[in-house]
Order: structure tokens, then C-alpha cells, then sequence
């Protein structure tokens, strides 16, 4: 359940992130009676993963499988969310992990929004939308999207004018100028990090010129134009709205590169790229599809069948390493690659829209966070290699990009461990009176 | 649709205060946003167009347009009707009383 009130009143579990993997790691512990605290930096739960038109290798609704883990932590009798909060740092003492938080304001009181959405039809200022990737519009007070938890309206202080329209126009006077950032310590058992990854900048390479083209989007933006209500309600280019008919995916764009300092495989760009040529094959039936790679790394369950179904499909796969991409004529892009099957011809081609596989990056600093230097890749070190989801400290747990890049799949599992694991501490330093280490308080959430 | 208490009025003041002194003023960018906005929901009214027609219409840069479309297909003044070659065409959904007057056909 969402709880407007921070409450420093101790719980069994805090888990950072309320992506796929903090969803699911806070229902395994609830599931088990543990009282969950989850906390989620944006507006709304569901992660990278309720943004995503569909899934690979399968091509499942990815918001069909998110919405109901969602559904099912918002209304956890044992869960506890606070969105709009962000983890300033773990403090682990003997026996006791204090979690400093941050909880932006959102100048709305969720116990009184009804998510009437009243507040944002009279709202007359319009940003890029940053849950459609800038490519649509959003108003200054909103529910962030259609399946948002909490369905409560947020308001963005950067583009509010103050004119004061939403306050006429809620039905439950429910919003809040005044409302300020709280900062707030909650104990906690233990804790499990699933904050998930960033996407290094699409203009990151200067060669690419990603800042001179709107053409040249990033993969998020492509699920988002693939998504059934997204922001052009089809697949047409940022430009001028045109509906491509050449459409290049650039892989290992942002990782594998020393230059960057990403030398490692972003581990999701080569299927997730196929997955997007795939469901453009069937947006955009007439469209040509080229994927230009240094080498497919279909490693999962399914994976290289799913390759091998895209070839099928008639989707160019070139291997070559893409040098150069020019804005040409008619806001087209010239692509200067290497083609390395026909002996290392150099050609220029032309396409319409350009897709570039970012790198996966970290977002959590882990000295910051947990005062424990990151693994050399940047995320959180795993010092033990059978039990991957421990961390440097004992009694915080990790589970999913946090770790690394990985796929959903992988990220799920790890989240189960995590659980387990947490679960497992908890019981070990339970005094024989408790339950296995399970607060016996009433469940944490109760509307203000 | 309540009016507007002296409460309200006195958190709105200091909301405004604040975001001042931390420099931020959204102002400019929401008149700009409003001007846009006119231009297309004008440039709509001489019947359906695609991006590059409502762009030369309008005066604004195409993608500009496709991002009002966006916004104005997600509040419902704004649809698809038809398609040109590679090009959707949009129609707005105002009646001619709601929307701004056409502005005069550039040469």
C-alpha cells in the first residue's frame, strides 16, 4: 500500500528500487510474513520494466506481466511503498542498519488524490514527457502514465507556472505548494539493494553525432514508439513524422568500449535490439532492418532460436562496426561502416532512423550509499561468488542490475535469492521468543 | 470547482518565492509552449495535414509540430484521420469556436 506519511517506526526488510526486482524480492518476503518497507526515487512503482512494449525471447506484454507484481506489492497487507523517495546511504551498525531516505515532495497529499486526474486536464503547461522519453508531452500536474502505482497526481516544480488552476480544480483539495523534501531514517533487519541501471548518454560518441539528429534514438525511445500507447500511437520519427523505411540498430554503441570506459558487455542491447527489429518487422511490414554488430551474444534460454527466427523474418544482420553516422539531406543518416564478411569494405548507407544500444551503467554509488568501494565495473561488488547477492556489508543484500547488467529473467531470480537470503539473516539473528526474525507489529501501512 | 483560499493563495506565493531563489523560472518556457500550441491548433484549422505541411503552415520546426500533436492527441484535441504516402495526417478534434483563427496562408 502507498503511504503518504514517512514513518521511522522499524521494519523487517527495506528494499530499494521498485523495479521488477524489488517487486518481486518484496513479495517473497511479505509472502513469508516479513514486514516490507519499498521505496522507489520515482512517482511511480514498475521500473525500466513497465515502460517496455514487450519481452524477449518471448514477446510477452511487458506490462501484462509488470502491472499484476505491482498490483499485488501496492496491496501487500505486508508491503509498505514510499515512491518519490530516494536512499541517501545505509548506516550498518552491530545488529542494526539504519536507512537514511529522501522523500521529494510531489505537492500533492496522497491520502486526499482520488487520481481524478481532474488537476491535470486544467493544467495548462506541457513538458517532454520523461515516461514516453521526451517524446511525448506532459502536463505540469499529472498522473506520471495510465498504469501508474500510485495512481496519484504528481506535480513537476520545474515547469509549474503556480497559476494556481489544479487547486480550483481538485475535487478533494489535495494539493500541497507547500509541501517540502523530508529527510527520514527508517531501521531496518536488513536490506535489499534492486536499484536497477542507467543507460550512458546517447551522445557519447562524438562520431556518432547523436546531438545533431533527432533520428538517432535511444532503444528506450523505440520501446516507447513500439508500446501500444505510446506517443504517436505508431512508429514514426522524431523529425518530421515520417514513418521510417530503413531503420539501423547500432549495437555496442556504449559498452564494450575502453574508450568510454564501459569495456564490459552490456549483456541485454543484442536481444533486446532483435526483440525491437522484430516488432518493427510487424509495425512497419515494408520497412528494411539492418543490425549492425560485432558479434550476437545470444547466450540465454531461447535466445538463439529467437536470432535465428529474425533472420528468418528477413532482418539484415551485418557484422561490422559502424565508424561514422552523418546527418544528411532530408534528415536522413549515412552510416559508414566496415563490412567485415565482404574483406573490410568501406561503405556509407543510408537510413532513416538510427537506433543506438546504449551501455548499461550504474546508478547506485556504492561508497556513497554504503561507504564500501564499487566492483571494477562500477556496480555493487559481489564478495562471495556462490552467494552472489551478498554484498560488503552485512545483513545489505542486492539483487538485479544493481549488480550488473542482466536480463529480466536473470534479474527475477536474483531477486528470489536476495529474499532468501535476507530471509535466512533475519532468522539466524532472531531471539528464540520472534518468529523466525518477523516483527510482530501490525502490518506498516496505514493511510494518513 | 472551488475558488482559490487565502491559505492556498499564501502557499502559491511562497512556492513561487522558493523556486526564485533557486533560479528557476518556468514562465518563458510555458508562454513559448503556449504560442507553439496556438500555431498548430491555427494552422489544423485549414483541415487535415501531415508534420512538414502543418510545419510550413505554422512556422515551427517539424518536430516541434509532432510533439504538440503528441500532447494534443493525449488530451483529445488532436487524431489521426488519414495517411500521406509516408506521412500520417492529423485533424483537430476543437470545434471552430474552441480553436485560435487561421493565420493567414504564408506565400
Amino acid at each position: 500500500m502507498d503511504d503518504p506519511r514517512p514513518s521511522p517506526s522499524p521494519v523487517d526488510v527495506v528494499v530499494v528500487g521498485g523495479g521488477i526486482a524489488g517487486l518481486e524480492a518484496a513479495l517473497d518476503l511479505a509472502d513469508q510474513d516479513y514486514a516490507v518497507l519499498l521505496v522507489e526515487r520515482e512517482s511511480s512503482i514498475g521500473g525500466k520494466m513497465i515502460a517496455l512494449s514487450k519481452t524477449f525471447p518471448t514477446l510477452d506484454c511487458s506490462s501484462c506481466i509488470t502491472t499484476p507484481k505491482m498490483s499485488a506489492a501496492f496491496h501487500h497487507p505486508r508491503i509498505r511503498i514510499l515512491t518519490s523517495t530516494e536512499l541517501e546511504r545505509v548506516e550498518a551498525r552491530a545488529g542494526s542498519r539504519r536507512v537514511h531516505l529522501r522523500r521529494k515532495p510531489t505537492y500533492v497529499d496522497n491520502g486526499l488524490c482520488i487520481g481524478c486526474r481532474l488537476c491535470e486536464y486544467a493544467c495548462p503547461v506541457e513538458f517532454p514527457d520523461p515516461f514516453e522519453e521526451g517524446l511525448g508531452a506532459q502536463r505540469a500536474i499529472a498522473v506520471p502514465f495510465s498504469n501508474a502505482l500510485p495512481q496519484k497526481a504528481v506535480l513537476d516544480a520545474r515547469h509549474c507556472i503556480a497559476c494556481g488552476a489544479c487547486v480550483k480544480a481538485c475535487p478533494t483539495d489535495a494539493i500541497r505548494f507547500d509541501q517540502q523534501e523530508e529527510r527520514f531514517t527508517v531501521e531496518a533487519g536488513a536490506v535489499i539493494l534492486a536499484t536497477g541501471f542507467g543507460l550512458n548518454a546517447l551522445g557519447l560518441k562524438p562520431e556518432y553525432h547523436a546531438s545533431q539528429s533527432l533520428n538517432i534514438i535511444s532503444p528506450m525511445q523505440l520501446e516507447r514508439l513500439l508500446a501500444p500507447h505510446g506517443p504517436y500511437g505508431r512508429v514514426l520519427r522524431p523529425s518530421d513524422g515520417k514513418v521510417p523505411g530503413s531503420v539501423a540498430f547500432v549495437l555496442c554503441a556504449g559498452s564494450r568500449d575502453l574508450s568510454l570506459g564501459v569495456p564490459y558487455c552490456s549483456r541485454i542491447c543484442c536481444m533486446y535490439s532483435i526483440k525491437e527489429a522484430m516488432l518493427l518487422s510487424g509495425a512497419l511490414p515494408v520497412a528494411d532492418l539492418t543490425v549492425y554488430y560485432m558479434d550476437i551474444r545470444a547466450f540465454g534460454k531461447g535466445h538463439e532460436q529467437f536470432y535465428q527466427n529474425a533472420k528468418a523474418m528477413g532482418i539484415n544482420f551485418v557484422k561490422g562496426k559502424v565508424a561514422r553516422i552523418d546527418p544528411v539531406d532530408h534528415d536522413d543518416l549515412s552510416l559508414r561502416v566496415e563490412l567485415e564478411e565482404e574483406g573490410g569494405r568501406v561503405e556509407e548507407r543510408r537510413h532513416d532512423l538510427v537506433v543506438l544500444a546504449q551501455g548499461a551503467i550504474p546508478v547506485l554509488e556504492p561508497a556513497t550509499a554504503l561507504g564500501v568501494p564499487a566492483a571494477p565495473d562500477g556496480f555493487l561488488n559481489q564478495p562471495d561468488t556462490v552467494r552472489i547477492t551478498c554484498t560488503d556489508i552485512e545483513g545489505v543484500f542486492a539483487a538485479g542490475a544493481a549488480l550488473g547488467p542482466k536480463d529480466i529473467v536473470d534479474s527475477i531470480l536474483e531477486a528470489g535469492a536476495a529474499a532468501m537470503e535476507a530471509a535466512r539473516f533475519l532468522a539466524a539473528r532472531a531471539p528464540a521468543s520472534s518468529a523466525a526474525g518477523k516483527s510482530t507489529a501490525s502490518p506498516p501501512s496505514v493511510h494518513a | 470547482m472551488a475558488a482559490l483560499t487565502e491559505a492556498h493563495k499564501a502557499a502559491l506565493k511562497r512556492f513561487r518565492e522558493l523556486r526564485k531563489q533557486k533560479g528557476g523560472d518556468p514562465g518563458k518556457a510555458a508562454a513559448q509552449f503556449r504560442q507553439e500550441r496556438k500555431a498548430v491548433e491555427s494552422a489544423l484549422k485549414r483541415g487535415p495535414a501531415t508534420v512538414p505541411e502543418l510545419a510550413r503552415a505554422s512556422g515551427l520546426p517539424a518536430h516541434k509540430v509532432l510533439w504538440h500533436l503528441a500532447g494534443m492527441r493525449k488530451y483529445g484535441t488532436a487524431q489521426e484521420t488519414a495517411q500521406d504516402g509516408d506521412y500520417p495526417k492529423y485533424a483537430s478534434t476543437l470545434s471552430p469556436a474552441e480553436a485560435p483563427a487561421p493565420a493567414p496562408a504564408q506565400p
